[in-house]
């Protein structure tokens, strides 16, 4: 059995309102595997050229690949740039 | 993103090498106070490169000490450390604003006179006469547009020898543009009116001078046709009294001009295979920079094309850089006989090519004579038409 949704969330779906603007869900853009786009986030825990961690409100963004460096970090959006091979989350609820 | 440069710029950002155990933690601190870092990356194991503009740098000093790194400015970019090394160098920055306002001031100046219509001596005295007239090298731009029109005019009259002139301007060039005369202009000395080619006249007007032929004459070219002379009785003698002028009139003739086109029954033709090697070249003046060249390079016969294409001209209508692609074409060559249609349409294509350089003539009669010569067509068309044949030339004494 999944978790309940909360009534944030009912409610956010019941008006059509997205939930990453209403519940700051974090929202991952992904173009191609050049250009990752981190939105929401809670920190970067871990950040070198082949891995890159990110912390969220669910759980932990792994970014996996080769020349990752990150483009422009803000306090609610993150961006990567890089070869990006995975893109795994980790322990989330 | 470009927006975001031009305020980093503007307000000044810095390059920081951030070393310590944990620059993740130094990173989350930067951006949770609402801080902007870009280009972040790891140069170096416990080294991160980032920029960050000041007045973030400013702020965030407490934080440095919050994650236990250090952090190093490496380099300062933007508008404010560039005023302040302005404001150090102010000889440099004198020495350029000056640069500016002198570009701009000669951009406003006319620099070069160019002419294009008329060569050597024309050129010199046109030259002379333009400068007469106010357009000379560093006048303005303005002046020069305003006093076109006057200079146009005057220059049509004391030019003869053109008769269109006009002025343009093309940045700091003046441009002239003439076309010259190409009959010469009326004879202002005593003069003859002599034949310009042979012919049979049929009509004779005299406006000056004596007639020296009548409606019927043949005349070959160069002979009299009105002389520049003119009768009078003297006064005091009672004797008849030569007096040269300019001979004036109009003799009409009928005029023959004859076109000859020789045709080859056989023709060698070329045929061309795929195989080709292509070749760029730099060429500059005289001097040939050879850049790439691709495929195979023909045995023995080939058909060659060239390509020519200036880079960037300028004002340099002599020199300049020209990019210059060659292919060579494998072809073989065989002989092909053409049909009697066929050298028949190529001969009357040719002629009408020909007919074509005969301007201004209006032709009464046509004939056309065929000829087979063994192994060619001849083809002589006579084209026949009336025209004025009379040409002033200065007056020749023994007439």
């Amino acid at each position: 059995m999944g978790k309940e949704p909360s009534i944030g969330e009912r409610l956010a779906q019941m008006l059509d309102i997205p939930l990453d603007t209403t519940l700051e869900w974090p929202k991952l853009e992904l173009t191609a595997n050049r250009h990752l786009v981190v939105e929401n986030h809670r920190g970067v825990i871990e950040y070198d050229p082949n891995t890159v961690r990110i912390n969220t409100k669910f759980g932990e963004v792994k970014i996996s690949g080769s020349n990752l460096s990150l483009v422009s970090a803000l306090k609610d959006e993150i961006v990567i740039d890089g070869k990006i091979n995975q893109v795994e989350l980790v322990d989330w609820r | 993103m470009g927006l975001e440069k031009i305020i980093s710029y503007l307000s000044g950002y810095v390059e920081i090498l951030i070393r310590g155990p944990q620059p993740e933690k130094l990173i989350n601190l930067i951006t949770g106070s609402g801080l902007y870092l870009w280009h972040v990356r790891r140069v170096a194991p416990g080294i991160v490169h980032a920029k960050i503009r000041v007045h973030g740098y400013l702020r965030i000093r407490e934080l440095i000490k919050r994650s236990g790194c250090h952090v190093k400015i490496h380099r300062k970019h933007g508008w404010p450390f560039l005023r302040r090394k302005l404001a150090e160098r102010r000889m440099f920055l004198v020495g350029a604003l000056l640069f500016v306002g002198l570009t701009m001031y000669l951009s406003t100046l006319v620099l070069f006179v160019r002419i294009e219509g008329f060569e050597g001596r024309h050129r010199d005295k046109l030259l002379e006469a333009l400068q007469r007239a106010g357009l000379r090298p560093g006048m303005t731009r303005q002046e020069l547009l305003n006093q076109k029109r006057r200079i146009e005019r005057e220059m049509m009259l004391v030019t003869p020898e053109a008769v269109w002139l006009g002025i343009s301007v093309k940045g700091v060039v003046a441009e002239v543009k003439a076309v010259p005369r190409k009959t010469p202009a009326a004879a202002a000395g005593p003069s003859d009116l002599v034949a310009a080619t042979d012919g049979i006249v049929t009509k004779v007007v005299t406006i000056r001078g004596v007639p020296a032929v009548r409606e019927g004459d043949t005349v070959a070219r160069g002979d009299l046709l009105i002389s520049g002379i003119r009768w009078h009785q003297d006064s005091e003698t009672g004797a008849m009294v030569a007096e040269e002028i300019p001979a004036g009139g109009i003799v009409e003739a009928r005029v023959w001009y004859d076109i000859e086109v020789i045709e080859p029954k056989i023709v060698w033709k070329p045929r061309l295979y795929n195989r080709q090697w292509t070749c760029y070249r730099l060429r500059w003046n005289d001097r040939w920079i050879p850049l790439f060249c691709f495929g195979k390079k023909p045995a023995s016969h080939y058909f060659w094309e060239r390509y020519v294409k200036r880079i960037y001209p300028g004002r340099n209508l002599g020199e300049g850089v020209e990019l210059i692609k060659d292919i060579y074409r494998d072809v073989s060559w065989h002989q092909v006989r053409r049909s009697p249609e066929d050298v028949k349409r190529a001969a009357l294509a040719e002629t009408a090519l020909k007919k074509k350089q005969l301007k201004n003539l209006i032709i009464e009669r046509q004939m056309e004579a065929w000829t087979d010569e063994g192994l060619f067509v001849k083809l002589v068309t006579t084209l026949e038409t009336t025209q004025d044949i009379a040409m002033a030339v200065p007056r020749r004494k023994e007439f």
